[in-house]
């Protein structure tokens, strides 16, 4: 197991195949592998709710919650292996704004966040929605914290 | 290499499974545990887990469940209606220590019949089986009234933690079997490659 900053993605090679798990020690369950698809997805994003935060060690015994901006985007909730999603609140922190291509910037309002399905322990991330698919859920936008899980490699 | 056609999933099966009952008989305590620290703060408590993503082992395949709490939306029926949308199994969930949600099972029987689909599981629930004092309906009540409406039956805590995870595993399990049947009697072999089917469940059921 190796922390994020420990881990260097530019190792990821399609052979290798990298877990990203709960990073405390009595659970560390699968939270979802990670692919070159997820690599290549990971956005920084200021003001982001406080999450969960990996220290140098590699599992976390004495965990503190931080301000983080690196995430893994994660548009499919399937693609995850063990995740909790909380109900919706207004106002979990300032919409964010991704750029989409092509056209406007989308605006998505940050409502849920997210914990290890086996530990419920938390925050490892958040989600998003915005406005005009707010009617449905399974347009929620998924953002793992890239420090808030342990490596598997 | 080309011998994968398509790139694989990593799981062979999806679900989508529900938790109905009365309020108050510990739906959301089967998906969220009532542990109070640091890291899972009471504010996720409070604000209460809509669904979690489960992956599963059961008979050798990878099955990922997605499970709904619809706590707080009992009053509301015809917006459970969405909520039965697509959910492939359904646990009916009631109170040992309150025998008026016992009382309410055949209730929500007839709303999960005639709002789920018609192929739906449906799984009795009996919750907190640790507070033997409080207790108001027996084991041998659970167990009649299930066979009586032909479903399986489990008594469990979430406090305890005792039965939590059988529930699904069980549960999980049951889907699997009659999905199996289903591909075999349908006839269908070949063509039909579970890891691939759509994310909104299994849709090779013809009948």
């Amino acid at each position: 197991m190796s922390s994020y900053k420990a881990f260097d993605l530019d190792q990821i090679s399609l052979e290798k195949r990298v877990v990203l798990r709960c990073p405390f020690k009595q659970c560390n369950a699968r939270i979802i592998p990670l692919s070159k698809a997820l690599v290549s997805s990971k956005i920084s994003i200021d003001k982001a709710p406080e999450m969960v935060a990996v220290g140098q060690i590699p599992s976390v015994d004495e965990p503190r919650t931080e301000s983080t901006s690196d995430f893994y985007k994660v548009d499919d909730v399937w693609d995850f292996d063990n995740i909790g999603v909380s109900r919706a609140v207004e106002n979990l922190s300032s919409p964010i704004e991704l750029a989409s291509d092509p056209g406007e910037p989308v605006t998505l309002n940050i409502e849920r966040l997210l914990i290890c399905s086996e530990c419920d322990k938390g925050p490892l991330g958040f989600a998003g929605i915005s406005e005009k698919d707010a009617a449905d859920v399974k347009n929620l936008k998924y953002f793992l914290s890239c420090n808030s899980v342990v490596y598997d490699v | 290499m080309s011998t994968r056609a398509a790139p694989s999933r990593s799981y062979d099966m999806i679900m989508k499974l529900l938790l109905v009952g009365d309020s108050g008989v510990g739906k959301s305590c089967l998906l969220l545990r009532f542990v109070e620290d640091k890291f899972n703060p009471s504010f996720i408590t409070t604000i209460g887990i809509d669904f979690k993503i489960r992956t599963i082992e059961s008979k050798g395949k990878k099955i990922k469940l997605q499970v709904w709490d619809t706590a707080g939306q009992e009053r509301f029926r015809t917006i459970t209606t969405a909520y039965y949308r697509g959910a492939m199994g359904i646990v009916l969930i009631y109170d040992v220590t309150d025998s008026r949600s016992f009382e309410n099972v055949d209730n929500w029987f007839q709303t999960v019949t005639q709002h789920a689909n018609e192929d739906a599981q449906i799984f009795l629930v009996g919750n907190k089986c640790d507070d033997e004092s409080n207790r108001q309906v027996s084991k041998e009540q659970g167990q009649e009234l299930a066979s009586k409406l032909n479903i399986p039956f489990l008594e469990a805590s979430a406090k305890s933690n005792e039965n939590v995870d059988s529930i699904f595993y069980e549960l999980a399990g049951i889907i699997q079997d009659k999905h199996v049947d289903e591909q075999t009697t349908s006839g269908s072999a070949g063509g039909i490659d579970v890891s691939s089917s759509s994310k909104s469940g299994i849709k090779n059921n013809c009948c």
